[in-house]
């Protein structure tokens, strides 16, 4: 990587009156595939260079990006972003400041065991055939299966005005199936995402095979045998999957400090949560909620932001009270703290936005039976489909997929479609009991205009509400 | 030479490499542009951005394999490099048997929409133009603003082995703003055009106010079946999800309610749905596909009946029709979507509803199953109740379940006026006027 250019983006800044200036090259290497009803329909390779460059001036920003790396045309989009940043100055300005964290220089990569750059596409593409096949293999009549996979290695140069100087290398790699199953005149489908900050060798250890067959097994079954949900008030157990996306929506999201300062409340919305809300009561005292780049292999795997600051792990609620929000330099600044290494950004040309790790709720100390066992009639949330919250993070909806009833402690029936519609704050003040192991699901977190799609894990243990009112999808 | 005739040659070059490597189709598809965007939240600049993209996008089969990738170096050797990679590529891509071959031609521009020159260097119009929305929103008693407006240029050339050397220009302008008052009280408008005359910013802000002041008032409604008027902004987003449903890639991977439906009815008579490529100010106009084949208007839905899906030249031809001019060479897909316009008013359609609700917003569309169609999503920035013809006040926490076939066949009434709608629900810019809609589900937490 030109790391020159990164240095001559920030004089150019500064000799042209900007306070701050940073840049950040950015190198990628990706593969994909996409597989439909057992045909390759796509088959890509992309490399590329990309730089983006922000400016502050005078309380205003101003951003720049670009894949024509000459030094001209670096040297054109620098003096255009900080002409941009000084338009701020008379008319609406923006006032923005950054907070003061100390200068580092680091270099960090995330090794492969199984690079997928040097990984044949023979061996790819059969492995996506092998899932396709395995929904099929019980029978099953599955007549839509759309799969893709992605593998992605990217290394990034940041640097800024202040003498941060980062670099970093990692690879990705992600894997995606949508099933339809048909049975007696009716349709389920489930989709699955999976991710990881690793090499081709972390497909083995997610059961791919072994989850689409089962997958379409308990479709049909659901279909056949399937009951209508309890209305309640009843006892739900939530799997780790279920518990994984209601953090990251109901907590994570709302925990942003540019949702809770307005800065993306025309796309991505607000939050409930106001600045002065540290402290606030939101949960019982089972729930600790917190959120962590740091975490090794996982899919939001970073150990310094897209600001150059140190990651960490942030506890986002502890023992059901808010403990702290998730920042970038900006809305720490507003809020008179430090960063804690929020800012990511999805690509090269776009900004950092605050943005969650890998968000998970901690384990407790009940083991899954024992959450069973203290229910007489409840139910068990094991795979959702449907879901969605509100812009400020209030009302929520998860829709099982793989649900069944609690009775007398045991598993029993699938239940079909059962709705949990419920408040962050009914949510987790309902919860009574944890497990004591914890399971992580990959996802997709998108924010931003244009929408930055970042890849996140979420997850927690296997987690026991009390006395929930359920509804029956449509 | 200029940097977009250095991309045409190369991508000239790169087609003929292609075929000479044995491919039986290859497409170069070269772009250079810049977009300019003000994002302003709190009623300032919160930052100032501009993207200045230029790439080939290089598309081959060889027997059936189908490969792609990206130039974004502009060099005769990143570009023999690339058709190597693609060489190399097909020998491990396993076959498609199902690809049907590019469109042969003859190729000629479909129609050109229009374009405006000043967003080719904007200058300080874009930092105007958010001062005057914001103050018209402020004007109507929103006191916090937020939103981006984006200015768009740009120039495209393809290339294809069959033939097709097709250039064509673009311009657009996206505006999208959301306007709060007191008590968590919000208005959204999202608008675009080709031109700046076209879009109708201040109004767009001045209702985006409106909307806001007019939710202070808060009034209540329960969970269970209503009917409804759904405004502009609301509707797009639902129509884009008729639109990608209506693409054929959806509806043989499993992702579309519209699968196995064509001659049957699916909507109400009012809903004549069509996609316009050629739209004087569409964001999506386009003169050509992807493969080169001129873009025309799609009647997907005439009065309630299902009429096609979206194809291009390969999907088509193994369904045995003709393609819709909608490549995406992988996916077709919609550029412009249209819901044709009735003779009625929103004004009206609130005036005579009884007891109801006016959608002004949605987000987070998520479908249980996307073969039935069943899906949630959640009005945002003013829900309101009506009753007598009267708005009553803002409604909180409900959510949209229900059906989307059911909901297109609850349309009973079009209105008259449309706005061109692109947001963040509604990727694909949809031109649409308000509908009104009988007997819509709504939800709410029950804990």
């Amino acid at each position: 990587m030109e790391e020159e250019l990164a240095q001559a983006v920030i004089e150019k800044a500064r000799s042209l009156g900007a306070s701050y200036a940073e840049a950040r090259l950015t190198e990628w290497h990706t593969s994909s595939l996409v597989l439909k009803n057992g045909l390759l329909e796509a088959t890509s390779v992309d490399r590329g260079n990309g730089l983006c460059g922000r400016v502050l001036v005078q309380g205003n920003l101003g951003f720049f990006s670009t894949n024509r790396l000459e030094r001209t045309n670096l040297a054109k989009l620098t003096e255009e972003a900080v002409k941009a940043a000084k338009r701020g100055v008379r008319k609406l300005g923006a006032g923005v400041a950054l907070s003061r964290e100390k200068p580092a220089k680091a270099k960090w990569e995330v090794k492969a065991k199984q690079d997928p750059r040097t990984v044949d596409f023979e061996e790819k593409v059969e492995k996506l055939k092998a899932v396709d096949q395995a929904a099929l293999e019980p029978g099953v009549k599955v007549p839509a299966r759309f799969i893709s996979y992605v593998d992605a290695w990217v290394k990034k140069h940041y640097e800024n005005s202040e003498g941060t100087r980062i670099t970093s290398s990692q690879p990705l790699v992600e894997f995606y199936y949508n099933l339809t199953v048909l049975e007696a005149g009716q349709s389920m489908q489930h989709f699955r995402e999976y991710a990881a900050t690793a090499g081709f060798e972390a497909l083995k250890g997610w059961k791919l095979e072994e989850n689409a067959r089962h997958q379409a097994e308990s479709m049909r079954r659901t279909i056949r045998e399937g009951v209508t949900a309890p209305s309640g008030p009843i006892d739900v157990v939530l799997s780790p999957e279920l518990v994984g996306i209601a953090v990251h929506e109901s907590c994570g999201h709302p925990h942003e400090a540019d949702r809770i300062l307005g800065r993306e409340a025309a796309q991505a919305g607000e939050s409930w949560l106001k600045k002065d809300m540290l402290g606030l009561r939101v949960g019982s005292k089972h729930v600790t909620i917190v959120d962590d780049p740091t975490l090794e292999g996982s899919a939001g795997h970073y150990l310094y932001d897209d600001e150059g600051v140190k990651a960490r792990r942030r506890t986002l609620v502890e023992n059901g009270t808010v403990r702290s929000f998730l920042h970038n330099r900006e809305t720490a600044a507003q809020l008179g703290t430090k960063s804690n290494a929020a800012a990511r950004a999805s690509e090269y040309d776009k900004e950092p936005l605050v943005r969650m790790g890998n968000t998970f709720l901690l384990p407790g100390d009940y083991s899954e039976e024992e959450l069973f066992e203290g229910i007489k009639h409840g139910v068990y949330f094991k795979t959702f489909m449907e879901w969605n919250i509100d812009d400020r993070r209030v009302n929520q909806r998860y829709v099982g997929n793989e649900a069944y009833l609690i009775e007398n402690g045991q598993i029993t029936k699938p239940v079909k479609k059962p709705a949990l519609e419920v408040t962050t704050q009914g949510l987790w003040s309902s919860v009574d009991a944890c497990s004591e192991n914890v399971e992580y699901f990959a996802g997709n977190c998108g924010k931003g205009e244009p929408m930055q799609g970042i890849p996140v894990w979420m997850g927690g243990p296997h987690a026991r509400l009390r006395n929930i009112k359920l509804s029956v999808s449509t | 030479m200029s940097e977009f005739e250095e991309l045409t040659n190369l991508s000239e070059r790169a087609v003929e490499k292609l075929q000479a490597r044995g491919a039986s189709d290859a497409t170069a598809h070269a772009h250079l542009g810049t977009t300019r965007q003000v994002k302003f939240a709190n009623n300032k600049l919160a930052n100032h951005s501009t993207w200045s993209t230029a790439g080939i996008s290089l598309f081959a089969v060889f027997r059936k394999r189908i490969v792609s990738t990206t130039v974004r170096e502009h060099t005769v050797e990143k570009v023999d490099e690339a058709v190597n990679t693609l060489e190399k590529l097909s020998k491990a891509a396993a076959p498609n048997k199902e690809f049907e071959g590019l469109a042969k031609g003859p190729f000629k521009l479909g129609k050109e929409a229009n374009y405006d020159k000043k967003l080719e260097e904007p200058g300080e119009l874009g930092v105007e133009m958010v001062e005057r929305a914001v103050e018209a929103a402020r004007k109507e008693g929103a006191q916090r603003t937020a939103g981006v407006l984006e200015l768009s240029a740009g120039k495209e050339f393809l290339a294809t082995n069959h033939g097709a050397r097709l250039e064509t220009k673009g311009s657009g302008v996206y505006f999208s703003i959301r306007a709060m008052a007191e008590g968590e009280a919000s208005g959204a408008q999202a608008l675009c055009s080709r031109t700046l005359k076209a879009l109708p910013l201040e109004k767009a802000a001045t209702r985006a106010g409106e909307l806001a002041k007019m939710a202070e008032k808060k009034a209540q409604a329960e969970p269970g079946v209503h009917e409804t008027v759904w405004e502009p902004l609301a509707l797009a987003a639902l129509l884009n999800n008729v639109g990608s449903s209506a693409s054929i890639f959806s509806v043989e991977a499993g992702f579309s309610f519209l699968t196995g439906k064509i001659g049957k009815e699916i909507a109400s008579k009012q809903v004549t749905f069509l996609d316009d490529a050629a739209q004087k100010e569409g964001y999506g106009s386009t003169p050509f596909d992807e493969e080169g084949t001129a873009t025309r208007e799609t009647k997907i839905i005439e009065k309630g009946v299902l009429k096609t899906y979206l194809h291009n030249h390969s999907t088509a031809k193994r369904h045995k029709t003709k393609s819709t001019g909608h490549a995406g060479l992988i996916s077709p897909h919609a550029w412009n979507l249209v819901l044709e316009p009735g003779k009625g008013t929103e004004e009206k359609m609130i005036r005579e509803m009884e007891r109801g609700l006016l959608v002004t917003n949605i987000w987070y569309t998520r479908f249980q199953n996307y073969l039935t169609g069943d899906f949630s999503t959640i009005p945002r920035d003013g829900l309101f109740l009506v009753e007598n013809g009267e708005i009553q006040g803002a409604v909180g926490g409900l959510r949209v379940t229900d059906n989307l076939e059911r909901f297109l066949k609850g349309i009973s009434a079009v209105g008259k006026t449309a706005q061109n709608v692109k947001s963040w629900e509604a990727e694909t810019p949809t031109l649409t006027p308000a509908a009104r809609v009988e007997t819509v589900r709504f939800t709410a937490s029950t804990s």
